[in-house]
C-alpha cells in the first residue's frame, strides 16, 4: 500500500481555521479530487491518514504534514489535490515513502517566524535576555486558570532582525504563544503581527 | 480593517465563523456589478448555513452577472462585544465590506426568537433600525422564509417582506433593484406579486384591541410550479467549521399532504410538488462531485412519503455506497415499512432513530390530526430494535387544544410500551421522550386557539414527571417560556414591534440560544411598551376576528382551516382525498388531484 508523505501551507486565507478545521478541508478536497484513499476495515471505514503537529489558531505555516495511505499508486496527488485546496491550502510537496515508514514520528521541533511591532533595539535587547537566563517564565490560561511554565529548556534558539524574531522550539514543550507571552514581560507594548511556521525538524539530529 | 481583525479574531470563539473563503464561496469584483445584495442569517455561521434557502439565492444571485451576493451571519456575543469595541461595522464574509455599503440587505426570518437579532446586526452595521428613518444612502432591507407568512410584529424595521418561495421572485427583485432610488425603488417593489412592503399598509384597531382592518390589497404568496426547472445550487458552498446540517442536501419535494393541524410548515408550503428521480439522481452527482461531502440526505417535510422513495434510496445506494458516501433520511414516519428503509440506508447505527406521534392518546392524535395509530408506532420501534437501534427518541407536545390531564398522562403510558417493547426483545433500551410546548401558528387550523398559560404547563409537566417512572425513559423540555414568546411574536400584529425593540434596547438577543434567552427581561420589555402577552399568545380568537395576517394570503382558504378546526374527527392525506384546502382551485397548484 503506497504510503505518500504531503507537506502543505496554510496561509493567510485560512490562518485561523483550527487544525481539526484544516484536516476536515483536507479531506474534502481529497474526496474531490478523488484520491484514492485506503480506508480502514470495520462498520465505520475512515480514511487513512495521519497528520503532523498542529499549528496555533492564527498562524500561517509552510510545513503541515499529511501521511495518507493510497490503493494504488498516484504520481499526479500534488497537481490533483491543489486544484480541490481552498484559497491558502496548497500542498508543497509530496513524497513516497518506503514501506512502514512512520515520516511524521520524532518531529519534535519547529522553527517559527514571528513578526512583531516593536522597537527592533527593546526587542533584541529582550530576545538575549531571554537566551541568558536560566528559567524563563511564560503565562498560560488553562481552563480559566493562571498556571506559570518555565520555557527555557524548551527555546532551541532565537535571533533577531529588525522586528522579526526567528525562534525554534520544541513542540511538546512551549509554542509560539508561550514565546511571546514571555517576550511581553520584557517589551512593554508588544505587538504581534504575524506567526509563522517555517519548518518542524527532529531536534535530535538537527535534520528533517 | 484586515489589522483589526487579526487583533480581535485571535480572541473570538470559533473566528472561521467570520473569514469566509470556503470552497465554492463566490467573490466578485463590486466595480464590475449592478446590484450588490447582501443575504444575512439572523443567527450564527453554523445554523445559517445549513439553511437551503440561503443557499439557493446565494447561488441564483451570484449565476445573474450583474449581481454579486455575500453571505452575513450574526456575530456571536464575544465577537459583538469586540467589534463595538473597536468601531468595526458588520461585514459580509466574501469581500469583508460594510453591509452599509450594499444595495440590498435580505434577511432569512425563520424563527421568531431570532428578531432582536435582525436589530441588533442592522445596529451593527450602522443602518437605521426603522424603515421610516432610513436615507437614500441605506440598503433597502427585505426579508423573506416562513416568518414572513405574519410579517406584521416586524413591520417597522423591513422596508419589504417577500412572501413565498424565492427563486423567481428573486429576479424580479433585482431588476427592480438595478438604477433606481430608494423611493421609486419601494414603490417598483410594491407591484410585484409576493412582496409586500409594509410602509404602504395601514391598520386600524377596535376598542378591544383586536385589528379592525389592514388597509391595502392582498400579497399572494410565490409559488415555483415546477421543481425540477427551479435553479438549484450544484454548487453549494462548503463550510470549514462543521454546521448543523454537514452534507449534501437534496430536496426530494416540498410541501406536505398530511395534514397535521398544528403544523405550519404542513399548511404554508402547500401545495405538494415532487422533483422528478432523473433530476434528483443529476442533482446528487454534481453536488457530491463539487462539495466532497460523504453524506447525501433526502430532505423535506415528509421524505417517506415521496413517491417512489424506495426506488430513489436504492439507486443512491447502489451508485454512492461504493464511494462510501452514505444517504440519511432526516424525518422517518411512525410506521414498520418507513424505519425497515431507513435501516436499510443506516448502516452504522449511531444516531437514535426519532419518531413523532405528537401526543399521547389516540384522541388527541385525531384532533391534531396526527394519523399515527398506537399500533403503528409500536411496530415501528419493534422494527427499530430488531435492525439494531437501541435508542429512540419520541417527540411530543403538550398544551395541544382539547388536551386533557389523561392525554398528558398518557405520554408516559405509551413510551413505557416503547420501552416494554425492547424488554421483550430482551434489549435495553433508551427512549428519550422530548417534550415541547404547543405553539398555535398563523396559517393553520389552530391559528384562532389560545395557548396554555405557564402555570398551567408547568402543572402538566408536573404530571409527566410524576407518571413517567420507567428507568429506561429519559425526560426532557423545551423550555416553556420559549414557546410562550413564540406563540407572543408568531401572532402578533404591528403593535408589537415596539416590545421587540425595547427587548432588543435592554439587551436581549439570542433569544432561541437558552444561555441568553430572559424571559424576564422580555416581559419587562413588553410591559414598558405597554403590550400584554396574554393577549396575543393565551387569548382564544372568535372565528370572525380579523387576524393581523389575514392580508397575507398563503394560498390555503381561511374557510378550509376553521373547517379543520371545528372537525369532529380526522380528515385523510390530500393523497387519498382532496381536502379542498384552496389550493386545487387556483393556478400554481395543486396537481395531486388532476385525473
Amino acid at each position: 500500500m503506497p504510503r505518500v508523505l504531503l507537506t502543505l501551507r496554510k496561509g493567510e486565507e485560512v490562518k485561523y481555521l483550527s487544525h481539526r478545521d484544516f484536516v476536515r478541508a483536507f479531506e474534502f478536497a481529497q474526496r474531490r479530487a478523488r484520491i484514492p484513499v485506503a480506508y480502514s476495515e470495520g462498520f465505520n471505514p475512515r480514511p487513512r491518514m495521519s497528520f503532523g503537529q498542529a499549528t496555533s489558531l492564527g498562524a500561517t505555516s509552510d510545513d503541515e504534514r499529511i501521511v495518507v495511505d493510497l490503493t494504488r499508486p498516484e504520481p499526479k496527488i500534488a497537481e490533483k489535490l491543489n486544484r480541490e485546496l481552498p484559497p491558502g491550502m496548497k500542498v508543497l510537496s509530496s513524497e513516497v515513502m518506503p514501506d512502514g515508514a512512520k515520516p511524521l514520528a520524532g518531529l519534535t521541533a519547529s522553527e517559527f517566524r514571528i513578526k512583531f511591532c516593536a522597537d527592533p533595539v527593546a526587542l533584541k535587547q529582550a530576545v538575549s535576555e531571554l537566551l541568558a537566563a536560566k528559567e524563563v517564565r511564560a503565562a498560560r490560561i488553562r481552563d480559566g486558570r493562571k498556571k506559570e511554565i518555565d520555557i527555557r529548556p524548551h527555546i532551541l534558539s532565537a535571533e533577531v532582525s529588525d522586528s522579526e524574531v526567528t525562534v525554534s522550539l520544541s513542540s511538546e514543550g512551549a509554542g509560539p504563544r508561550d514565546f511571546v507571552s514571555a517576550l511581553a514581560e520584557k517589551v512593554s507594548g508588544l505587538i504581534v503581527e504575524k506567526v509563522h511556521r517555517v519548518r518542524q525538524y527532529r531536534n535530535l539530529d538537527n535534520s528533517r | 480593517m484586515l489589522q483589526i481583525l487579526d487583533t480581535i479574531l485571535p480572541r473570538v470563539t470559533k473566528p472561521a465563523r467570520y473569514t469566509g473563503g470556503e470552497w465554492n464561496s463566490v467573490s466578485k469584483d463590486h466595480g464590475s456589478v449592478g446590484v450588490k445584495f447582501a443575504l444575512a442569517f439572523p443567527d450564527t455561521y453554523e445554523i445559517g448555513m445549513s439553511n437551503l434557502g440561503l443557499r439557493i439565492l446565494y447561488h441564483i444571485l451570484n449565476k445573474r452577472e450583474d449581481t454579486v451576493a455575500e453571505r452575513v451571519f450574526a456575530p456571536w456575543v464575544d465577537m459583538e462585544a469586540e467589534m463595538r469595541q473597536h468601531g468595526l461595522s458588520l461585514f459580509a464574509l466574501e469581500s469583508r465590506r460594510p453591509v452599509r455599503e450594499f444595495d440590498i440587505l435580505g434577511f432569512s426570518l425563520g424563527y421568531e426568537l431570532s428578531y432582536t437579532n435582525v436589530l441588533n446586526m442592522l445596529d451593527l452595521a450602522g443602518i437605521p433600525l426603522r424603515s421610516a428613518e432610513r436615507s437614500k444612502s441605506d440598503p433597502l432591507v427585505i426579508a423573506g422564509g416562513c416568518c414572513a407568512l405574519n410579517p406584521e410584529p416586524m413591520t417597522p424595521f423591513i422596508d419589504a417582506f417577500v412572501v413565498g418561495e424565492g427563486e423567481e421572485v428573486i429576479h424580479e427583485i433585482v431588476d427592480a433593484v438595478k438604477g433606481s432610488d430608494r423611493t421609486t425603488r419601494l414603490a417598483a417593489l410594491a407591484k410585484i406579486p409576493g412582496v409586500y412592503v409594509p410602509s404602504l399598509y395601514s391598520v386600524e384597531y377596535n376598542p378591544d384591541g383586536a385589528v379592525r382592518e389592514v388597509l391595502g390589497p392582498k400579497v399572494q404568496k410565490r409559488v415555483v410550479a415546477d421543481l425540477d426547472a427551479a435553479e438549484y445550487p450544484d454548487r453549494p458552498v462548503v463550510p470549514f467549521i462543521e454546521t448543523v446540517h454537514d452534507r449534501a442536501t437534496l430536496e426530494v419535494m416540498r410541501g406536505c399532504t398530511r395534514g397535521c393541524r398544528f403544523c405550519q410548515a404542513g399548511m404554508i408550503y402547500r401545495p405538494l410538488r415532487e422533483r422528478s428521480a432523473d433530476a434528483l439522481m443529476r442533482m446528487a452527482e454534481t453536488i457530491c462531485a463539487s462539495t466532497g461531502y460523504e453524506e447525501i440526505s433526502l430532505m423535506s417535510l415528509s421524505t417517506a412519503d415521496y413517491r417512489g422513495i424506495e426506488d430513489l434510496v436504492h439507486s443512491l445506494i447502489a451508485k454512492y455506497e461504493p464511494e462510501k458516501i452514505g444517504i440519511s433520511l432526516p424525518s422517518i414516519r411512525a410506521d414498520a415499512p418507513c424505519v425497515e428503509l431507513a435501516g436499510e440506508i443506516q448502516k452504522v447505527r449511531k444516531s437514535g432513530l426519532t419518531l413523532a406521534p405528537e401526543a399521547g392518546t389516540q384522541r388527541l392524535r385525531d384532533v391534531i390530526n396526527k394519523n399515527v395509530t398506537e399500533e403503528d408506532l409500536l411496530s415501528a420501534v419493534e422494527a427499530a430494535f430488531r435492525l439494531g437501534w437501541r435508542r429512540v427518541k419520541l417527540y411530543f407536545m403538550i398544551g395541544l387544544p382539547t388536551e386533557t390531564d389523561e392525554d398528558v398522562a398518557a405520554i408516559a403510558d405509551l413510551s413505557t410500551k416503547v420501552a416494554q417493547v425492547a424488554r421483550q426483545m430482551r434489549i435495553r433500551p433508551t427512549v428519550g421522550v422530548s417534550v415541547s410546548t404547543f405553539v398555535p401558528k398563523p396559517h393553520t387550523p389552530f391559528q384562532w386557539r389560545a395557548q396554555d398559560s405557564l402555570a398551567e404547563i408547568e402543572r402538566k409537566q408536573e404530571i409527566l414527571r410524576r407518571t413517567v417512572r420507567s428507568r429506561d425513559i429519559s425526560l426532557s423540555w423545551h423550555d416553556a417560556r420559549t414557546s410562550r414568546l413564540e406563540a407572543v411574536l408568531s401572532r402578533g400584529d404591528r403593535r408589537l414591534a415596539e416590545g421587540i425593540f425595547t427587548a432588543w434596547k435592554s439587551g436581549c438577543r439570542f433569544d432561541a440560544w437558552d444561555e441568553h434567552f430572559d424571559y424576564n427581561k422580555w416581559m419587562d420589555s413588553l410591559a414598558e411598551a405597554g403590550l400584554d402577552p396574554a393577549f396575543y399568545a393565551n387569548r382564544e380568537r372568535p372565528y370572525d376576528e380579523v387576524l393581523p395576517w389575514d392580508h397575507i394570503d398563503c394560498g390555503v382558504d381561511k374557510r378550509y382551516l376553521e373547517r379543520e378546526d371545528r372537525a369532529e374527527g380526522t380528515t385523510p392525506d390530500c393523497r387519498v382525498q382532496c381536502a379542498g384546502c384552496g389550493l386545487e382551485v387556483r393556478g400554481a397548484a395543486c396537481t395531486l388531484n388532476t385525473p
